[in-house]
């Protein structure tokens, strides 16, 4: 008995020192850009792994103040949290109804939306569109199309979701009077808790990661957010790289902490959309 | 009767209406538009039929086929090792790590980033002076150092191994939700029996993974198909032409100004997605289902 | 039931046209670009002017004059700047739906043809600077006898770049003439232990520059052959001397003239690469020099000397139309604002700060002031039989990156010189329309 159990002990020991190699490959590569970040332009030229002489952290400040990147930071916030609201309401409450009903044409429906996943984008089309709703060049405009780039995989992510809700709830909120909306948004939403994190925490990556996007609808640069401005910043200081991770460091670091906070429910979250 | 009252249009509509204006219009719209000769040098537009579908297919003011063929070898590739690589971290870290949670943050963390992030990140990393060589040769490896972005044995295969960095933990991710959703007393009772790690893996794990398996292989096959960023942050399509793919391709279409051709190509990738994600989800599903 | 059905149906098509309104009202008012183009009409401040550009071309002087302006004018300049890859595609999609910014910066010469001038392009013939113009700018930006560009910029060519210190340490006594002479070069140098040339592989349109060099020569020895390319009577490939200038840049790259891997070397590393005296020459422009001196100030304008590229024995030496210039757009509001802009930049005193801050700029447009003159462009004219347009700025739809993709399929042994020339052909093809 003892002797399966240091068995067992040792086989968890190489598993974890496996595991603990194979991150390396991930690990390695932000290592880099994080030393690299706190050197001097000569050093960072290197493209070494050795430690930065002396730690620059000036950087971050002439990065910040070079960039512009204050007010990048807002825009991005803004852009990217006002859409995910959006799309994650809208997106919820479509892929409740379609699931629920699942009549021919709820089905066909859904899956009009599933193309959404396939469709090329056309920037040349969506500009056009924006205009003629006069949404060119305003936040408004940008925050409606990435809401609406977010609705496909959203309402993917939701309709598997809503087979682990039972409908049960739904009579018993029913014959206790709720309105439909109220049945929505009081009983069904909060269960879809991890859904919803899952959901936001996504959305927000690709609203906030998207650089084409607002390189076509928005013109004004004062509007333009973090990845835009890093873009920017690498067409001006190319050679300079320790600006460059530096400023990389900047643009990532928001997303990781949305990212981190909600990590633990993202299996959970997605174990419901793969179901479907 | 109370279906209808209860989950009635209003809760569809929003999305419906916002996804149709800002994403299915402007797309019909692109469709129209690739059966045109619209190029911005010139003032008049033509209707031309399927004419920018037969020059794709032979290769007619450009290298079309070339990228198709592209595009194909990057999505097998990325697909096989994506999925595969994933199910391998997703086993490992399904349970019985004290550490797991770290890990699958560590895993996950490449998808968070912008993959303009991580292609100015990569194209230093993988220079002929970068990190990657000084790596390999501090191993005692310098047989093994490359110029890997820029020789053509190594270019496409360096994209692709960057894409595969970046999905993995995605892959995870998904599979271990699925993992997750196996009841324990399966594995219990097949203990009991005495089967093994192996047949257990065969005959419980498998099973019971396949939706997963199959929406990841679907989606994957989606983000190869449509590659873009990773590549033109990386390659920009070089050297010569050895990672060029549709979705560069149809950059470079817009930026000489010919809309007609790059809108015809849009079509064209959105036409084998469809083909292929409907033919992979009916193949790997098993046939008779409905969905 | 079917009564209830047409009421669902109208209040959900009522609830659609809500959500628009509401949507396009919110656009209203939170888009200040839609209200400002209508109600700005005057010149005397208050106007809004943007200005689309690509990064490369904006530079901090560039950002301090318009502040100035601003300042002096009670105008605001709003600033569109795009990543240089990204520039021509943004341009392109706002032109064609009738978003483009107020002024728009695009290349002088035969690239105004490919943005629709008559249709996007305000004709400025009759402003007070035009007359201030010298000859050079004047041609590079009138289109169809109308001028169409405010330029500041400069005409200036791509020519070989060669370290004085590193030539005469080689033993090389003379000015390579032709290939023969210029391959013999390359040995010396090699055998000095140096790198004889920087070539920046990884930026496709800087292999393209060379091959925009060499079309000079063709149109020297043969006129009308970029008119004849420009009505699509015309085509590269069977051009004999292209072809075997581009298999001898082959030879030189097999030759080892490039060091190892080239095509990993960026431009942005040029600079760095030049100022490190490792390297003794490269393809540049005149000004190059002094960005050098920056960086290494033991190197000065006297360091360097220039000559055409020698590949198929060429002499001549390509320039451009003039560089970078402004055009106004015809849908503007704020002609008149643009128009004082203009005004502004043009006085003499506001030129010489913008000539001083930009030291990789030559001759200045406008007779007013000199600008710059590099010692390398007396120099490389002196090396040079004759000068012409580069093809980048005389032939119509030449894309210098898409053929230095072609070029770099070459130099993986893929193809040869004669193929890259039908590949351009084939590229341009489809601009002309059936």
């Amino acid at each position: 008995m003892n002797k399966n159990k240091t068995y067992k002990n040792l086989r968890k020991l190489l598993k974890f020192l496996f595991i603990a190699v194979s991150s390396l490959i991930i690990l390695v590569p932000i290592y880099f850009i994080v030393v690299n970040s706190l050197k001097t332009v000569e050093e960072s030229r290197m493209l070494s792994f050795s430690l930065p002489s002396v730690f620059q952290w000036g950087n971050y400040l002439e990065v910040i103040k070079a960039g512009s990147l204050v007010r990048a930071f807002g825009n991005s916030m803004l852009m990217a949290g006002v859409s995910t609201v959006i799309a994650v309401m809208v997106s919820s409450m479509a892929a409740y109804a379609l699931s629920r009903r699942r009549s021919k044409a709820h089905n066909t429906v859904y899956l009009y939306f599933f193309m959404g996943l396939i469709a090329p984008v056309n920037y040349v089309t969506t500009l056009f569109t924006l205009k003629f709703l006069h949404l060119q060049n305003t936040y408004l405009g940008i925050i409606l199309e990435f809401a609406t780039l977010g609705i496909p995989f959203l309402v993917f992510l939701y309709y598997g979701f809503f087979d682990n809700i039972p409908r049960e709830l739904d009579e018993a909120a029913v014959i206790d009077g709720c309105t439909p909306f109220q049945l929505f948004f009081k009983v069904i939403f909060p269960l879809l808790k991890p859904a919803t994190i899952t959901g936001i925490v996504l959305n927000f990556l690709g609203a906030w990661n998207d650089f084409v996007t607002p390189l076509y609808l928005l013109s004004d640069n004062k509007k333009l957010g973090m990845t835009n401005s890093i873009y920017n910043f690498f067409g001006e200081h190319f050679n300079d790289w320790n600006m460059v991770f530096a400023d990389i460091i900047l643009t990532i670091a928001p997303i990781l902490i949305i990212y981190i906070c909600g990590q633990k429910y993202i299996v959970s979250g997605t174990a419901g959309a793969v179901k479907g | 009767m109370y279906k209808k009252k209860l989950y009635g249009m209003r809760f569809i509509l929003p999305a419906f209406i916002l996804y149709t204006v800002l994403y299915i219009i402007p797309t019909i719209a692109g469709m129209v538009i690739s059966m045109t000769d619209w190029n911005v040098a010139r003032p008049d537009i033509k209707f031309i039929g399927l004419q920018n579908f037969v020059d794709i297919f032979t290769s007619r003011g450009g290298n079309y086929l070339a990228s198709i063929g592209h595009t194909f070898e990057f999505t097998v590739v990325t697909v096989i090792l994506k999925t595969l690589l994933g199910l391998g971290l997703a086993l490992l870290l399904n349970k019985g790590l004290k550490s797991q949670n770290i890990f699958r943050t560590i895993f996950f963390l490449p998808y968070a980033l912008a993959p303009l992030i991580i292609g100015i990140t990569f194209v230093s990393v993988l220079k002929p002076n970068g990190p990657l060589n000084i790596i390999l040769e501090s191993l005692g490896m310098s047989g093994l150092t490359h110029s890997w972005l820029t020789e053509s044995a190594t270019a496409m295969g360096s994209t692709m191994m960057v894409e595969v960095w970046r999905m993995v933990g995605w892959n995870m991710m998904i599979l271990l939700a699925g993992l997750q959703m196996i009841p324990e007393e399966y594995y219990e009772a097949a203990s009991i029996d005495g089967a093994g790690a192996w047949k257990k893996f065969t005959k419980i794990t498998l099973p019971f993974l396949r939706p997963s398996l199959m929406t990841v292989t679907v989606l994957n096959t989606i983000h190869g198909l449509r590659v873009f960023d990773i590549i033109y942050s990386l390659t920009g399509g070089g050297p010569g032409g050895l990672t060029e793919v549709i979705n560069t391709q149809v950059f470079k279409e817009f930026g000489m100004g010919r809309y007609g051709m790059a809108n015809a190509l849009n079509v064209v990738i959105f036409l084998m997605t469809v083909i292929i994600a409907v033919g992979l989800q009916r193949a790997l599903s098993g046939k008779g289902k409905n969905e | 039931m079917r009564n209830k059905k047409l009421v669902k149906m109208t209040a959900m098509a009522a609830t659609a046209a809500m959500m628009m309104t509401l949507v396009a009202g919110c656009g209203n008012s939170g888009s200040d670009s839609a209200d400002k183009k209508e109600d700005a009409t005057a010149s005397k401040g208050g106007s809004t002017i943007t200005i689309a550009a690509s990064a490369g071309w904006v530079k901090d002087i560039d950002k301090e004059l318009a502040a100035k302006y601003e300042e002096e004018s009670g105008n605001t300049i709003e600033w569109q700047v795009s990543p240089d890859d990204q520039y021509e595609n943004v341009l392109n999609s706002k032109l064609s739906v009738g978003e483009g910014a107020d002024i728009f910066y695009i290349r002088s010469g035969v690239t105004i043809n490919k943005y629709q001038p008559e249709k996007h392009m305000m004709d400025l013939s009759d402003q007070e600077w035009v007359g201030r113009y010298t000859d050079w700018a004047k041609e590079g930006v009138s289109n169809d006898g109308k001028v169409v560009q405010f330029q500041t910029w400069s005409v200036d060519g791509w020519g070989i770049l060669y370290n004085k210190a590193i030539f005469e340490e080689a033993g090389i006594t003379e000015v390579p003439k032709d290939f023969a002479s210029f391959k013999t070069a390359c040995d010396k140098v090699l055998a000095a232990g140096k790198t004889p040339i920087y070539e920046p592989g990884a930026a496709q349109w800087h292999l393209g520059t060379w091959l925009s060099e060499l079309t000079t020569q063709e149109e020297a020895e043969n006129a009308g052959f970029y008119d004849s390319l420009n009505d699509n009577s015309e085509v590269f490939a069977g051009k004999e001397g292209l072809s075997k200038a581009l298999d001898q840049m082959v030879e030189l790259e097999k030759a080892g003239y490039f060091g190892k891997d080239f095509m990993a070397n960026t431009w942005e590393d040029m600079v760095a690469k030049m100022a490190s005296e490792e390297y003794a020459m490269g393809v540049v422009y005149t000004t190059f020099p002094a960005e050098v001196e920056a960086v290494n100030p033991e190197l000065t304008q006297e360091s360097w000397g220039m000559f055409p590229i020698p590949l198929n024995d060429n002499k001549e030496f390509g320039v451009s139309a003039g560089g970078i210039g402004r055009c106004v757009n015809k849908d503007t509001k704020v002609a008149d604002a643009v128009m004082d802009y203009f005004d502004f930049l043009s006085q003499p005193e506001n030129l010489t700060a913008y000539y001083d801050a930009r030291k990789d700029l030559g001759p200045c447009s406008f007779t007013d002031i000199e600008g710059n003159v590099p010692a390398a462009y007396g120099d490389v004219m002196d090396n040079a039989s004759g000068s012409g347009f580069t093809a980048e700025d005389g032939v119509l739809y030449w894309d210098s990156a898409q053929v230095g993709n072609l070029m770099q399929g070459m130099f993986l042994g893929n193809s040869k010189g004669e193929d890259v020339l039908k590949g351009i052909d084939d590229l341009r093809q489809p601009s002309f329309g059936e």
